[in-house]
């Protein structure tokens, strides 16, 4: 609009984050020198402080907030999984393909915050329990029926493309996760070796191996299930 | 002679302690993305007064005022780890609560007019009650002058403290049309709103 330079309009288009702080101090600076010599810009200033004063005089009303908190941790309580909802329905029928689920998991969480979740608290999911137990949410009831062999937690500094890189060489898949995205549970790309507890032994040996791995175990698997 | 901007800037008196209370906020944020629920109450705890009370400025329903907030940290809880410190967290939760309340708004349109002072106590024991009454009037006065998006502009800066990059985000319009609105709310509370005590003629009309 204006092309040379109108102090009197700069000044007025400032006034209300003078008045709430926001502004820099070289533009604090630029107004004082405008009020100075400007009285309308000066009642303006005074109009404006006066009703941010009044805006915030008139609604200082007291909320318990802890009603209100119970129910929104009883509404996340309620929530089966933090995984399974955002997520189209088609992948959680059986039709994902197994990379596209790590991933869909890799980027919902983050995998800098894999660990920290890993630390400081109870491990009862990761102890020996059979998979189907309370502790896992199963990502797609198709794959959970062939179960996951092994148990993997990265370091926070696994890229999303180095975790494919370990799995794809390892021809494993994720097919779990624990509620609260500590730990994967993985399972063979190929069905037909997923009976060989040598394969699972040897590849649990080899993840270990692996930059940025922090746990691999084998998962027990109580008898007559997932075999 | 004392500085005419010395005492307008409670927050930059505070720079520090507000720097600090987004650090402790991002901090608190990082924990709920790990689903820590001790960091999510805490932040809840930090944020509910302020967003409760700027949501009653639009409804006096105490039930709808939970619901929005609830749904807002329903979002935080479930977006918290996507939080890649792009604004303060502050704001970022201001963004969702905003989303939040227009969809509750849009979908509970008040069926009279409301008397948004329901069930709130006048702040401050310093100045008389009579005082705080005419001052809360006066800008209420002014607010309903104000087109809905100036009012909300009007709100977000004076009363939740964000810069115009801030609500420009949070409003998801440009920065100009934050201070266009800007511009024409003060023209119009200048030109009709009658000085808090005083009569209309103390205010001349602004220079252009
Ligand atoms: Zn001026």
């Amino acid at each position: 609009m204006n092309h040379e330079p109108n102090p009197h309009r700069e000044t007025w288009d400032l006034i209300p984050w003078i008045v709430n702080g926001t502004a820099t101090a070289a533009q604090c600076d630029s107004v004082e020198q405008h009020l100075s010599e400007c009285a309308d810009c000066r009642d303006e200033l005074a109009q404006q402080q006066q009703f941010k004063n009044g805006m915030q005089a008139a609604a200082t009303g007291a909320f318990d907030p802890q009603p209100g908190l119970q129910r929104l941790f009883a509404r996340i309580d309620a929530e089966p999984s933090v995984l399974d909802s955002g997520r189209p329905a088609s992948m959680r029928g059986g039709r994902w393909t197994p990379w596209l689920a790590a991933a869909v998991i890799v980027q919902a969480i983050g995998l800098a915050l894999l660990v920290g979740m890993m630390w400081g608290r109870p491990a009862p999911e990761v102890a020996a329990q059979p998979v189907a137990d309370a502790g896992y949410r199963t990502l797609s009831s198709a794959t959970a029926q062939r179960g996951a062999t092994i148990r993997l937690v990265v370091g926070p500094d696994t890229s999303l493309a180095a975790l494919r890189r370990l799995l794809g060489e390892a021809r494993l898949q994720i097919v779990e996760s624990t509620a609260d995205n500590a730990a994967f549970g993985l399972a063979p790309t190929d069905v037909s070796l997923s009976t060989s507890e040598d394969r699972t032994a040897h590849a649990v040996a080899w993840l270990r191996e692996q930059p940025g791995v922090l746990l691999a175990e084998p998962i027990a698997r109580p008898p007559g299930t997932g075999r | 002679m004392k500085s005419i901007t010395d005492d307008r800037n409670p927050r930059n008196a505070d720079t520090a302690s507000d720097a600090d209370g987004d650090a402790v906020e991002q901090l608190l944020l990082a924990a709920v993305g790990r689903g820590d629920r001790i960091a999510f109450e805490r932040l809840y705890l930090r944020q509910h007064g302020l967003l409760a009370r700027f949501i009653a400025r639009h409804t006096a329903r105490r039930d709808l005022i939970d619901e929005i907030i609830n749904d807002a940290f329903w979002v935080v809880w479930r977006k918290a780890a996507e939080f890649r410190g792009e604004s303060k967290v502050a704001t970022w939760i201001i963004g969702i609560a905003y989303r939040c309340m227009l969809k509750a708004l849009r979908q509970n349109v008040p069926s009279a007019e409301q008397d948004l002072d329901e069930g709130f106590e006048l702040a401050g024991t310093e100045s008389s009650e009579a005082e705080q009454r005419e001052l809360s009037d006066w800008v209420r006065r002014g607010l309903d002058l104000l087109s809905p998006e100036q009012r909300m502009t009007l709100e977000l800066a004076y009363y939740l403290g964000q810069s115009c990059d801030e609500i420009a985000s949070i409003m998801n319009c440009a920065n100009g049309t934050v201070k266009a609105r800007l511009f024409h709310a003060r023209l119009r509370l200048r030109n009709s709103l009658p000085a808090l005590g005083g009569d209309v003629a103390a205010n001349a009309p602004v220079r252009k």
